[in-house]
């Protein structure tokens, strides 16, 4: 699946926005990209290890509850990771 | 008493169009306004983030230009703010700010932000919470509001879709650049007034031959703006703006609606309503 990255996530990924990693769930490809990546998991986990109500997960365009986050994801298939609003 | 931090700005030439002040150089000047007006009054806007977890996101803004100020009018000007926190629940920061010319008031504005509760993590994520007690405690009595803020674009948009002439509409589409953006790579909102402006310009470009008030509105300058924020418009993202332009009693009105070129079904970023 390719896993698109925006706006201030994008530091911690090194700044590639779009990232293909494997795996046959949604979870599972976030498990590879936060290997990957192991500050994204600080900012994207909590201490639980589900997502961050402050972030949103979707495939395909579908926003996606924790619970969702099994679903099958294919080679083709497109996760966004949005960061809901930051405060500065 | 309401408490104000007063200062003065001195100009240059960059914060003018040949008519006035340009309103993202206001928009700028409203947002170090209030950050001043907190430092002075309650906290600083680093304390707010780092030792309170609290974050600002502005989601409307007014603008109106009441007297001309063009850069030959002053050295400087002077710049009044006062803050008061509204809403039953404390959930909204109102700032308003005056920019005073050499003989009174030239330029009003007011911005109405919503307090977030950052999750602490290192994105600054967080989400829409009332303002803590103990910041709403430094608040005088008469700096308490306790009816919201309302955005007056749904009104004024309704009003012009119903009742003024349509001049036409435009889409164009800009990418987010770091330059355009604050601390937490997600765009600066004044920067959204300026794609805002830019998209009109490019209307009047394209349709002022055929319409002279469109010409007027560029020359003259807006006299008026209200926007207001829905999301974030983020780093690298590309974002589209159409515009629809009315002749509505006796003036020119630009609506643009800025969202992301790729539609993710979660609605507009943000709306700009210049009146001119």
């Amino acid at each position: 699946m390719i896993v698109k990255v925006r706006g201030i996530l994008l530091r911690f990924t090194d700044y590639q926005n779009e990232i293909e990693v494997g795996g046959k769930t949604v979870r599972d490809g976030l498990d590879q990209l936060t290997d990957l990546f192991p500050r994204l998991r600080e900012v994207l986990m909590d201490r639980e290890d589900t997502v961050r109500a402050t972030h949103f997960i979707a495939l395909n365009g579908e926003q996606l509850s924790e619970d969702e986050l099994d679903r099958e994801a294919a080679e083709d298939d497109r996760v966004d990771i949005v960061t809901a609003v930051s405060g500065g | 008493m309401a408490r104000s931090s007063s200062y003065e700005v001195v100009l240059d030439a960059s914060l003018f169009t040949p008519a006035q002040m340009q309103p993202v150089a206001l928009g700028r000047l409203g947002f170090q306004a209030g950050t001043r007006w907190l430092r002075d009054h309650v906290a600083s806007h680093r304390t707010l983030v780092a030792q309170h977890r609290v974050g600002l996101v502005l989601w409307a803004w007014q603008l109106e230009y009441e007297k001309p100020l063009r850069f030959e009018d002053a050295d400087a000007v002077q710049v009044d703010v006062r803050a008061r926190v509204r809403g039953p629940r404390s959930s909204q920061l109102e700032v308003e700010m005056t920019v005073g010319g050499p003989d009174s008031v030239a330029v009003r504005s007011r911005a109405a932000s919503v307090p977030l509760r950052l999750s602490g993590d290192l994105a600054l994520s967080g989400a829409s919470a009332p303002l803590p007690k103990d910041l709403v405690d430094r608040f005088h009595d008469d700096e308490r509001e306790h009816s919201a803020f309302r955005s007056r674009i749904p009104a004024l948009r309704a009003a012009l879709e119903r009742e003024g002439e349509h001049l036409g509409s435009h889409d164009s589409a800009f990418r987010l650049y770091r330059h355009h953006c604050e601390m937490a790579d997600q765009w600066y909102w004044a920067e959204s007034v300026g794609f805002a402006g830019a998209a009109r310009e490019e209307f009047v470009m394209r349709h002022g031959s055929r319409a002279p008030q469109l010409r007027r509105a560029l020359a003259e300058g807006v006299r008026k703006v209200d926007a207001t924020w829905l999301r974030a418009g983020q780093l690298w993202d590309v974002l589209a703006v159409h515009t629809e332009a009315y002749l509505y009693e006796g003036e020119v009105a630009f609506v643009h609606e800025l969202g992301l070129a790729e539609d993710d079904g979660g609605g507009p970023c943000a709306i700009v309503l210049e009146r001119a």
